[in-house]
This record gives structure tokens, C-alpha cells and sequence, in this order.
């Protein structure tokens, strides 16, 4: 039984691990393998203690959402520790970063400039644009908002041309597709 | 410059948890919009919450894509976990506590075998059965019903008859 047991979280823990990368980008400081590896665990604990437990599908998924949850706190406390780390050690030139203090500070201006630009965009296109940039298909965001397929489309795709002209006029160069 | 990415610049000013708790979602929660359920009441703030929270969306997106993959793995396992026959009638034969009836049954058996074995053999008398020969046919004529019926009964014997 076991080594069946083992056999299927290993099967399935493939396609689960394969979810995760498409989900989760590096930059969220979430590691597909670490989560994988932690729900298989989570499971077969649970599995192998009690030999009577029935897991059913909202069962597992919750042992996922709560491992995702766990893991996004953990990688938002090392964020906010790189963060202080930084601020503490002043700068270094032997600490090698991704952007360019210069660059950072871009970053952190244009991402003001991009949340004022949502705020002034027509209440209906808000937060299907919010949602879409948070990573929703206009499939996900109309189940989440209740609207049809192509209204959603239609709401965010004006939506974020709308942000794009705005933020063309503010000075950004290019923006990507 | 390097281009802006719209979605990471986003992600990246919504890190964390929403600062309105009534937009903060439970676990429970995240499971049920994972499988397209309402929250009633809760919905808009909920959906709010997952519009200025990159980490609660990540949550709700990977919860909405494992949605199959969960109902695959419970089935899977379901199956790993059912019984297989002679395990499935093992244990219907305890519960069943049927073992006290079976050995019941099985020395009442072999009672009934040992007082068999102790009687002498007696075969079934068959009683022979007597072969008729072809000439022994009594009747092998059609009944003929006139006769039955004649209304005259000297007629029977010729008329000679004389009672």
C-alpha cells in the first residue's frame, strides 16, 4: 500500500510541480519543487497515519492553497528581510543586485505612476484590469466578476490600452505586450 | 530603459497581504473560488481582495488550476484505498459474524457423513418392470361407439337370446 501510495503522489506530484512553475514566477520567491515536495509530504502524512481518512478533491486542494499560502508568507518574510539587509549595509558593490539602485528607484517610480493610472481608469474596467494583471485569464475574471467571456475580454484589453497611452504620455518608452 | 512589464510592476506594488482585513481570504475560501462557487456576501471584498494582493491571487489562481488535478489524485487514491475482493469478503465474513454458523454447519455435516458411513450399504430395490409382448395387446382395435348405443338389446346376440 505504501509503496503504491508513494508511487501516485509521485505521478502526480509531476503535473503539480508542473502547475506550480506555470503559476508561480521566480520573482514571487516561490519554489515549484520546495511546494511540490511539501504537499506530497503534507499527504502522505496524512494518508499513511490514518488509513481510514477519505481524501477528496476539496481536501487536497486545501492541503495545496495552504501550502502556497505558507510559502508566499515565508518568501514575503526574506523580502522583507533582503529589504532591511539592504538598507542596513548601505551599498556594496561586492553584493551583486538584479537592477541598478537608479534602476530600482525607476521601477518604484513607474510602479506609483501605474497604480494612480488604475485609479483614474472608469470604475467598470478597474478591477477586471486588476484582475488580469494579477495573472487571470478573461476566463478566470469573468467567472470571478460574473460577466461573460467576452465582456471580460473587452474590459481588459481597453483597460490596459487605456494604461499604456497614459503611461506613454507620463514617459515610459516601451511597455510590454 | 528596459520595457515596463504592466503585470510584474503590478504584482510587485500589491506584494502581501491586503491591509483591510474584510478583504484578507481564508483558505476555505480560496478553495471555494477555485471551484467557481460564490462567497455571497463576501464575493465583492473577496474579489477586491484578490485584485489588490498578489499573493492571495497567486493562491486563488493555483487553487483554480489544481482543481482537476485534485479530483484526479482523490479518485486515484480512492481506487488505491478500495478493498480488493478477497479482503472486501474477509472482512464481510467478520462482520457478518457468520464463523459460529459455519462450524455449526460443518459438524452437523460431518455427523450426518459418520452415521452414513456407519449404516451397511443398501442399494434401491427396483421393482421389475413387466415386458409386454406384441401379441399380449388387449385392445388394439379402434372402440367402435355403435355398438355402445344399439337401442335393441336382442340385437346384441343375434336375437336368440331368451331371458
Amino acid at each position: 500500500m505504501s509503496d503504491a501510495l508513494k508511487a501516485l503522489l509521485e505521478k502526480h506530484g509531476k503535473r503539480l510541480r508542473m502547475l506550480i512553475e506555470v503559476h508561480c514566477s521566480r520573482d514571487q520567491g516561490l519554489d515549484a519543487d520546495d511546494i511540490e515536495q511539501e504537499v506530497r509530504i503534507k499527504l502522505w502524512k496524512a494518508l499513511d497515519s490514518d488509513k481510514n481518512l477519505v481524501a477528496a478533491a476539496s481536501y487536497i486542494q486545501k492541503v495545496v492553497v495552504t501550502t502556497v499560502v505558507d510559502a508566499v508568507r515565508r518568501a514575503q518574510v526574506r523580502h522583507a528581510e533582503s529589504i532591511e539587509d539592504k538598507d542596513e549595509s548601505g551599498f556594496d558593490p561586492s553584493v551583486s543586485s538584479p537592477l541598478r539602485p537608479e534602476a530600482q528607484a525607476g521601477r518604484g517610480q513607474w510602479s506609483d505612476l501605474l497604480m494612480r493610472c488604475i485609479g483614474e481608469l472608469p470604475e467598470r474596467r478597474r478591477l477586471p484590469v486588476q484582475l488580469a494583471l494579477q495573472g487571470f485569464t478573461a476566463d478566470e475574471v469573468a467567472r470571478l466578476t460574473g460577466s461573460s467571456v467576452t465582456a471580460a475580454q473587452q474590459l481588459c484589453y481597453r483597460g490596459i490600452e487605456e494604461l499604456k497611452t497614459r503611461l506613454r504620455e507620463l514617459g515610459a518608452d516601451a511597455i510590454e505586450d | 530603459m528596459n520595457p515596463l512589464n504592466l503585470n510584474a510592476l503590478y504584482r510587485d506594488a500589491t506584494r502581501g497581504l491586503p491591509q483591510d482585513a474584510d478583504r484578507r481570504l481564508t483558505v476555505d475560501e480560496l478553495v471555494s473560488l477555485g471551484h467557481g462557487k460564490s462567497l455571497g456576501a463576501r464575493h465583492d471584498a473577496a474579489i477586491a481582495g484578490l485584485a489588490s494582493s498578489s499573493h492571495q491571487a497567486l493562491a486563488a489562481r493555483l487553487s483554480m488550476a489544481t482543481a482537476d488535478w485534485s479530483q484526479a489524485l482523490a479518485s486515484d487514491l480512492a481506487d488505491l484505498r478500495r478493498p480488493r475482493l478477497a479482503a472486501r469478503i474477509g472482512e464481510w465474513f467478520k462482520a457478518a459474524t457468520l464463523p459460529p454458523v459455519f462450524a455449526a454447519c460443518a459438524i452437523s455435516l460431518l455427523a450426518v457423513a459418520a452415521w452414513r458411513v456407519g449404516q451397511p450399504a443398501v442399494g434401491p430395490i427396483i421393482a421389475p418392470t413387466p415386458q409386454l409382448a406384441a401379441d399380449d395387446v388387449l385392445f388394439s382395435g379402434e372402440f367402435d361407439g355403435s355398438v355402445a348405443q344399439h337401442s335393441d338389446p336382442d340385437q346384441l346376440f343375434g336375437g336368440d337370446f331368451d331371458s
